[in-house]
């Protein structure tokens, strides 16, 4: 029960730091900690007292820990990593071309940028 | 044979997308063309296979001959078979539209964004379902991040909200998984009926999970706030592809998981209520953002929402018929939108002006660009005898006995678009121009090589044998949707 509650408490920071923080570097950390918070749950779901590691004559059945969720996660991992190495590639990028990384300063650059081309900017 | 060409068919783009990594360096021509020509061995496998089997036809392919629910199962019926076609269709359309640049990286995200996409229509594994939808979506913000430095931020956006969407799925899939044990959606099935006290409140919270997670990455109202950015600043030819097809199959694979999991087992009119709600105001908010905007590809992403708002009313009634209207309501969508944001790859400069003006004198600059662009958008508006009207004909019969609500919608819907389509083809006939830099860049002609020539070629062809092929399709579909059971 109580690894649960642990668990919505660290999903809700990393929502609530995405919501909040004005950088996005910032956003793309809570982002991390969310998926952080998910790799948790599904390792809570296979936990058993007393396991053992999935190798056969270390006990039966019931003492074996269920090594499925454990697979899952790595592959969740592995797409954490992947979307946070494109993030980041991303915002390089928007360094480098508007000069910051706060979201509002960045509204006003963009919409700036696009006057200025001459694109229409509608609502 | 058949099950061997149907596997072909969905790992040909992986193989493909490591040659185009391989080929990278070379400029000769054949090295060039063997890029493309795994989308074309798979566009005639995927056809060949739709074609000859019957319409009774599935099948439940192991992967590794690993049986449920240890192993993977890919499935395949009639209306998985017509979407991998369609989506070859659309990606070999759009790849000859953009031959002179289908080397090299961009290829090979292409394939591997292609390999995502059919993954996602043909497993029948909830895990194996959230590897390829992140795989198809990181491929897609690579591609789409390639349109300069206004997409960097639109992409991040994008990314931001969906991966934390991502997350709400496997929150879901945690929920189902713990409850019964099993990732296959048979097995999960076949689990909770034979069990005297299914948790239905957990599943239901599950089932919300997984809806809001996927109508994000298929961009329905109120979660659609990504797509007008993205679809604006990306390079027009991704752009095609990205609105012709990756939310579709989305919608596809949400509603995949709806009708042949959660359908037996929950009590489903609340969900139901929730995406009709969602749906129908999509229609009615797509079509005013649209008529709203000056800039042409923002209007198309608008209208793209519009449309996907028809295709989610298609699958929520939930009649075998309405489902069938909502399939060919994708196939209309997925064709006409990938052309009009085609035509625009060729008309609008990727980071100058974009307004509406870029379309003036279009029928003295290339008179095959302008009938397209004119078909298509006629087609999108839902007059005979091209698509839209088939589509939209299938979903009032669907919807005439019970929901005459939906009539009203889609007619509202239909006027609004032919609003907005009706101003953007209203530039294609004038010729007062004021501004000279517009003068010089409307006076140039365009010229079409000869795979944007064929991509044309092949584009009018299915558009205006569209009577013939709707009549096939539903003797050809039917069976297989009925066999899914009614989703009320």
């Amino acid at each position: 029960m109580i690894p649960l509650v642990l668990i919505s408490a660290l999903f809700s920071v990393g929502v609530a730091g995405l919501i909040i923080s004005a950088n996005l570097l910032k956003k793309l950390m809570a982002l991390n900690i969310v998926q952080v918070s998910i790799i948790l749950l599904f390792l809570e779901l296979s936990y058993k007292k007393g396991g053992m590691p999935p190798i056969s004559d270390l006990g039966t059945v019931d003492q074996i820990v269920n090594p499925l969720p454990h697979a899952l996660m790595l592959t969740a991992i592995v797409v954490g990593i992947a979307t946070t190495g494109l993030g980041l590639a991303l915002l390089i990028q928007i360094q480098r071309h508007f000069g910051t990384l706060d979201a509002s300063e960045l509204k006003t650059l963009i919409r700036q940028d696009l006057n200025n081309s001459g694109v229409p900017i509608d609502a | 044979m058949r099950e061997t060409l149907f596997i072909w068919t969905l790992t040909l783009p992986v193989f493909f997308s490591l040659w185009a990594l391989m080929s990278l360096r070379s400029i000769h021509p054949i090295v060039r063309f063997s890029n493309i020509i795994g989308l074309v061995a798979g566009f005639t496998l995927s056809v060949f296979n739709f074609i000859n089997t019957e319409p009774t036809y599935f099948i439940n392919y192991a992967m590794g001959n690993w049986e449920a629910p240890i192993g993977i199962v890919l499935y395949a019926d009639k209306v998985i078979l017509f979407l991998i076609a369609l989506v070859y269709f659309i990606a070999l359309i759009v790849s000859f539209f953009s031959y002179e640049r289908f080397f090299g990286v961009y290829a090979s995200l292409f394939y591997l964004l292609l390999a995502g996409l059919l993954g996602m229509i043909a497993t029948k594994d909830l895990f194996n379902l959230y590897v390829f939808i992140e795989v198809s979506a990181l491929s897609a913000y690579a591609l789409l991040a390639t349109g300069g430095k206004r997409a960097y931020y639109a992409v991040f956006n994008y990314l931001i909200m969906s991966g934390l969407t991502a997350s709400f799925y496997l929150i879901g899939l945690a929920i189902v998984y713990a409850t019964s044990g099993s990732l296959n959606i048979d097995d999960i099935k076949q689990f909770y009926l034979t069990q005297n006290n299914p948790p239905i409140e957990l599943l239901t919270l599950s089932a919300l999970f997984i809806v809001v997670s996927l109508t994000t990455k298929a961009a329905i109202f109120p979660l659609h706030v990504w797509m007008p950015n993205v679809y604006s600043f990306a390079p027009s030819y991704v752009s095609a592809f990205i609105a012709g097809v990756m939310t579709k199959v989305n919608a596809f694979a949400l509603f995949k998981v709806l009708i042949w999991l959660f359908l037996p087992v929950i009590d489903f009119s609340q969900i139901k209520t929730i995406l009709l709600v969602m749906a129908s105001v999509s229609i009615i908010y797509g079509a005013y953002m649209a008529f709203r905007s000056y800039d042409a590809r923002r209007i198309y992403a608008f209208s793209s929402l519009s449309q996907m708002g028809y295709i989610f009313v298609g699958f929520s009634l939930g009649t075998p018929l309405s489902i069938f209207a909502a399939l060919l309501h994708m196939a209309h969508h997925a064709i006409n939108k990938s052309m009009l944001f085609l035509t625009a790859s060729k008309i609008i400069p990727q980071d100058r002006n974009q307004n509406l003006a870029c379309f003036y004198n279009l029928f003295k600059r290339s008179k095959l660009l302008g009938i397209s662009m004119f078909i298509s958008a006629i087609s999108m508006i839902g007059l005979p005898p091209f698509s839209g009207f088939f589509s939209k004909l299938f979903l009032v019969k669907a919807s005439l006995y019970e929901n005459l609500w939906v009539i009203g919608f889609i007619v509202i819907g239909s006027l609004l678009t032919a609003v907005y389509f009706f101003r953007l083809l209203e530039h294609l006939f004038s010729y007062s121009i004021e501004d000279t830099q517009q003068q010089e860049a409307s006076a140039e002609l365009i010229r079409l090589t000869w795979p944007e020539k064929l991509s044309l070629a092949l584009y009018i062809s299915v558009l205006v044998t569209f009577i013939f092929l709707s009549h096939h399709l539903y003797h050809a579909l039917m069976p297989s949707i009925e066999s899914w059971g009614i989703f009320k």
